[in-house]
């Protein structure tokens, strides 16, 4: 396996160093670049993959480095007490992620500067435990009651490094790694999935708090002393600053930041009255250079995306359509005077809609008429300001999206939400989330339940790419495609969560001719093997070929419903929507 | 007046005008139909440079404008009412319209107290809501006071994004009537229109788009009559 | 008590000052200046040193103040017009947060001249105005605190004027509704960013003259106001210029009331309150909720 070679030359690396710069100096260097190392590599999870942001990681940082050393001065084992501090360490993100889990954007990176301006403050006030700037003096590290010197202590490192990052490749390789990032990509799509964002959310930023702590119980014990000095407001900015210089969401990305944020400054350290100019000025002229950090913009030089799908091997085509598609039981949707309002504006109002067994219902009126709301409604989006709705017997009315897919409800968007770093066949993968057994530990660790796991529901999505005729672009970037391959694979996607009812927003819009009678074959396909549909759609031609029932709405009412032929004549319907003669005798005089 | 040579626009990789080719006349009223998706939004977007072109040229008046930011475009006298008005709506109505007059307020601040007035006069609706917050108008109010901000800059051309969208008929003919005025005081107008047979009612000539293409052109009361645009965009 | 309100609310206002800075870059064009509270060092040390020039010359104290403040504002608003060209257009899109840590750098970078400039050690910033206090009650106020709460509601009146009332202002209120339909009206958006991004130097600037006397300047000084204002901001709604005025005077009130305790508790205060406010109010106090539409 080349992948373990590599890990092993690296390994070999690691422990030759001490010979190669037999200094004290640069084993020292060595510890502080691996354990800034570790904290950048946690810290790229949570940026660069589940797209959020942390302004306040230093501390992080500082409560690994106070809980592992107060626990060891208190008498706990070096290594236990480690492991204590990662632990909490992981609580106090979950804590954070929770607090901050409504707040977005500018609101998120303030909760996170607040949380680590919160611990540098206890860090440096409580003088009585954590020393303060005076500082706290641990007892020598020890492993099994063997004192770990200099070089010892590297060595431990080294390992620890090793390890998290033979466990963080792993995570960015698997399911959890593909979630986290689709995550990123787009939260709604991902929610319609079947993800439960907010756990996601916390637990990316739970693990990467959990490496955080790691780093700074390190770097507590690197000198068998530390003082509050270190847990600032600009360490985490400098965290930041490795990431995305690095490039963030790239694996190679927290090794070349962390050159830059450590390395650097030793370099530039001799001119110490012009150190953060020159710091500055080099990270300035990196962002703008280099956009996507250096690993992302040699990558888009060489345009190959370090993904670990590759092309797959196409399994062979068994059947015309995906086995067991839905869970076949069939619809049974019913929406009793849904009202949906903003701001006093009713956008919907007072709808009734009943969906049953297999049918394909049309939902159609002018632009502005409520359609797209309903789609919202109904696919947990937004919850109705009134009304209910009831879903096989079950009160649905305040499902989250992720609760509405599991439940057998899912959605294509009429404004395309496909995860754009992800490649074709990932985005359907990422389809099948409800499905999927393996937990944690078999995903980190990459085990062969996890790996039976992936190949076979890489083969059930290659299965739904040739459902909709896209297999040969299974391995191609997402947002490579035409927006006619695009809805197909959202609706490839919606498939794999394997709804009783799917939602297709505008499925057509924006397709060229030859890609709309592709997407109206796949169409056809779905409704053939027994899954409702409820179709938004602009071409008529459509929705009067393909639609059982057609529902029209029209100022967020509900003006009409019946079969196709009954709705192309009713009068109300004409005048609102297919041909506004009335208008046009109106304008026309 | 407008010429479009040869434009194309990409989204991503997604094609969304493939070569389309359009002319406009100094007073002609012309209009761009199609389905959703077919390109037309587009297409005045790009006249208008808010979107870039992958290739082609446009030219106003003589003058090449196809790279030029929007800004600079509008202030050579064009008035782009855009899809789903788009209006100010934490600013009041009369704000709203003064900063359609923007560019010309420094110069001639006389002429746009009269132009206001003129758009006072012709939607009386709007001066009895002067100093109400935009975004508390009806759909059909919020259209006037879009197309009232496009006038305010006394535009040599003006180009309508669907104007009936999302609007009761009654407005939609109030919209409409306007523009058939607008016509008659010898505007020059583009009008995108999804109610494909009033819009070629009230125009000279017509386009109809096709998956970002010219699919048919010419006079609108042809157009109106043509066997495969009556059964494919008319409804009937 | 009521003294530690008094000084709150004067604090306070500062930050308010400082605040509006964020917002208005943030609404024009979706980024702030993470290096505001370096650019306020700026602006009191350049200040400090302005004063002093002046008073030297002989001129009278008042002229002498308003030069001051000129010359500040210019100062920050070329520099500010610097940022936006040289840190924020240059990274194109700003969905990411490269502009965070490209404001950062910009700040690293005044920090280190300011400090080759001026020294490492704390200066001495004495008010124009003496330190005689006026005692009303219970309550005392210095001169310089007096000038603070005038100069702090001229300068809240000009900006709510400019923000509502002149043509700029709208035009500026326009590109941050919807800058494509606001450049359908011939207004140019990066034209706008660059005078947000001036202005809100200019603000950072002033409040940097404010509140050198009250803390005294140094190099160093600008991360941790820079932080507290950016609180302010959050506490109260970055799309509201009102939130922020109350966000700014409740976080004054709020650490100097806690300062009666302990100083510990002053500025942990700051960011207690901001945890408390976003578990409940995400948008902060007056922010606008944001519907997202699919």
């Amino acid at each position: 396996m080349k992948k373990w070679l590599l890990y092993l030359l690296i390994a070999l690396a690691l422990y030759f160093f001490p010979w190669l710069f037999p200094s004290s100096y640069y084993v020292h260097m060595a510890q502080g670049f691996l354990y800034t190392y570790i904290v950048v590599a946690g810290l790229n999870l949570l940026v660069g993959l589940s797209g959020q942001l942390s302004l306040g990681h230093a501390g992080f940082y500082a409560i690994g480095a106070y809980v592992t050393g107060l626990c060891t001065v208190a008498g706990v084992p070096f290594l236990l007490s480690l492991l204590l501090g990662v632990l909490i360490c992981a609580g106090a993100g979950g804590l954070v992620a929770m607090l901050s889990l409504r707040a977005k954007g500018p609101y998120l990176a303030m909760v996170t500067i607040a949380f680590g301006l919160l611990v540098e403050i206890v860090a440096n006030r409580w003088v009585e435990v954590t020393g303060g700037p005076a500082g706290l003096y641990l007892p020598e590290a020890k492993l099994f009651g063997l004192g770990l010197g200099t070089v010892s202590y590297y060595w431990f490192i080294a390992v620890i490094a090793l390890v998290v990052t033979v466990l963080i490749d792993n995570l960015f390789t698997s399911r959890y790694g593909r979630t986290f990032r689709a995550m990123g990509n787009s939260e709604v799509a991902a929610a319609t999935a079947g993800v439960h964002v907010r756990n996601w959310k916390v637990l990316a930023f739970a693990i990467s708090a959990c490496t955080a702590g790691l780093g700074g119980a390190l770097f507590a014990f690197q000198n068998a002393y530390f003082n509050s000095d270190t847990f600032t407001f600009d360490k985490s900015i400098l965290f930041l600053v490795g990431v995305i210089v690095g490039g963030a969401g790239t694996r190679l990305g927290p090794l070349v930041g962390t050159i830059v944020i450590f390395l650097l400054p030793q370099w530039v350290q001799s001119l110490y009255n012009y150190h953060l100019l020159i710091f500055g000025g080099i990270l300035l002229l990196s962002l703008i250079a280099l956009p996507e950090g250096i690993v992302g913009g040699i990558q888009r030089i060489f345009k190959q995306r370090n993904q670990y799908s590759g092309t797959p091997s196409l399994p062979a085509p068994d059947s015309d359509g995906p086995s067991q598609m839905g869970s076949r039981d069939g619809a049974d949707l019913n929406v009793q005077a849904a009202v949906m309002e903003f701001d006093g504006f009713r956008a919907v109002d007072a709808i009734d809609l009943q969906i049953k067994g297999s049918e394909v219902r049309g939902l159609i009126g002018p632009n502005g008429s409520g359609k797209s709301t309903t789609v919202n409604m109904l696919s947990g989006v937004y919850v109705p300001t009134k009304g209910k709705l009831s879903w096989k017997g079950v009160d649905v009315t305040s499902f989250p999206p992720h609760r509405m897919a599991a439940a057998g409800i899912t959605r294509t968007f009429q404004n395309l939400q496909l995860f754009h770093e992800l490649t074709v066949l990932e985005n359907v993968m990422l389809g099948f989330h409800l499905h999927y057994r393996k937990g944690f530990a078999a995903n980190i660790l990459h085990t062969p339940g996890f790996l039976r796991e992936e190949s076979h529901f890489r083969a059930e999505a290659m299965r739904l790419l040739q459902f909709v005729g896209l297999a040969e672009k299974a391995g191609e970037q997402a947002a490579a495609l035409s927006y006619g391959q695009q809805r197909l694979v959202e609706i490839a996607r919606a498939l794999a969560t394997k709804p009783d009812l799917l939602i297709l927003d505008e499925p057509a819009a924006g397709a060229s001719l030859y890609e709309v009678d592709n997407i109206v074959r796949v169409i056809r396909k779905v409704k053939d093997s027994g899954i409702a549909i409820l179709l938004v759609e602009h071409h008529m031609e459509i929705v009067m070929n393909v639609c059982d029932t057609i529902t029209v709405l029209d100022f967020g009412k509900k003006i009409a419903e019946g079969d196709p032929a009954f709705i192309k004549n009713h009068p109300q319907v004409i005048e609102a929507y297919l041909g506004g003669e009335e208008v046009t005798k109106l304008v026309v005089g | 007046m407008l010429s479009v040579n040869n434009v194309r626009v990409h989204y991503g990789m997604a094609e969304a005008l493939r070569g389309v080719n359009l002319q406009v006349a100094k007073g002609e009223v012309v209009a761009l139909i199609g389905r959703n998706g077919a390109g037309k939004t587009t297409l005045l977007k790009a006249i208008t440079g808010l979107v870039k072109l992958r290739e082609g040229e446009i030219h106003f008046q003589g003058k090449r404008i196809s790279g030029m930011p929007a800004h600079e475009i509008m202030r050579l006298g064009i008035g782009h009412v855009p899809q789903g008005r788009q209006v100010f709506g934490d600013q009041t109505v009369e704000d709203n319209l003064i900063l359609g007059a923007y560019t010309k307020i420094k110069q001639q601040p006389r002429q746009v107290r009269e132009w206001l007035e003129r758009e006072y006069t012709r939607f009386p609706r709007l001066k009895e809501r002067a100093k109400q917050m935009a975004g508390t108008l009806s759909g059909g109010e919020q259209q006037m006071l879009a197309l009232s901000r496009a006038l305010m800059s006394d535009p040599e051309l003006l180009v309508l994004d669907e104007p009936s969208m999302g609007l009761s008929p009654l407005y939609v003919k109030l919209i409409l009537d306007t523009v058939t005025q607008l016509r008659s005081e010898g505007k020059t107008i583009l009008l995108v229109e999804q109610l494909a047979a009033a819009a070629l009612a009230i125009s000279d000539r017509a386009y109809v788009l096709s998956s970002g293409q010219v699919e048919m052109s010419g006079a609108a009361d042809e157009l109106l009559h043509d066997e495969k645009v009556v059964r494919t965009y008319l409804g009937a | 008590m009521l003294q530690a309100i008094v000084s709150g609310l004067i604090l306070g206002s500062i930050y308010a000052i400082i605040a509006q800075g964020y917002y208005i870059t943030f609404v024009t064009n979706r980024t702030m200046n993470f290096g505001q509270g370096d650019f306020l060092m700026l602006g009191a040390l350049v200040g400090l040193t302005t004063l002093g020039t002046v008073t030297s010359a002989g001129m009278n104290l008042f002229v002498s103040v308003l030069v001051t403040m000129v010359v500040v504002a210019a100062a920050m608003a070329m520099l500010g017009w610097g940022l936006e060209r040289g840190a924020i257009r240059p990274l194109g899109h700003v969905l990411s947060v490269g502009w965070i840590l490209s404001t950062v750098a910009v700040s690293l970078m005044i920090r280190n001249i300011a400090m080759l400039i001026w020294g490492r050690n704390v200066i001495p910033f004495p008010s124009p105005f003496g330190d005689e206090v006026y005692r009303f009650g219970s309550v005392g106020i210095t001169k310089h605190e007096i000038f603070v709460a005038i100069c702090a509601i001229v300068i809240m009146a000009c900006l709510f004027f400019f923000l509502n009332r002149s043509l700029l202002g709208k035009a500026l209120a326009a590109v941050a509704f919807n800058p494509d339909a606001a450049s359908l009206m011939g207004i140019n958006p990066r034209r706008m960013a660059v005078l947000a991004f001036a202005l809100s130097s200019m603000l950072a600037g002033v409040g940097g003259i404010l509140v050198g006397p009250i803390t005294n300047t140094a190099f160093f000084m600008g991360a941790t106001l820079g932080l507290k204002a950016f609180a302010a901001a959050i506490i109260g709604g970055l799309t509201n210029p009102l939130g922020i005025l109350i966000g700014g005077l409740l976080l004054g009130v709020i650490e100097q009331v806690f300062s009666l305790y302990s100083s510990a508790y002053k500025d942990a205060s700051a960011f207690l309150l901001i945890l408390i406010v976003l578990i409940f109010m995400p948008q902060g106090l007056l922010g606008k909720k944001v519907k997202e539409k699919f």
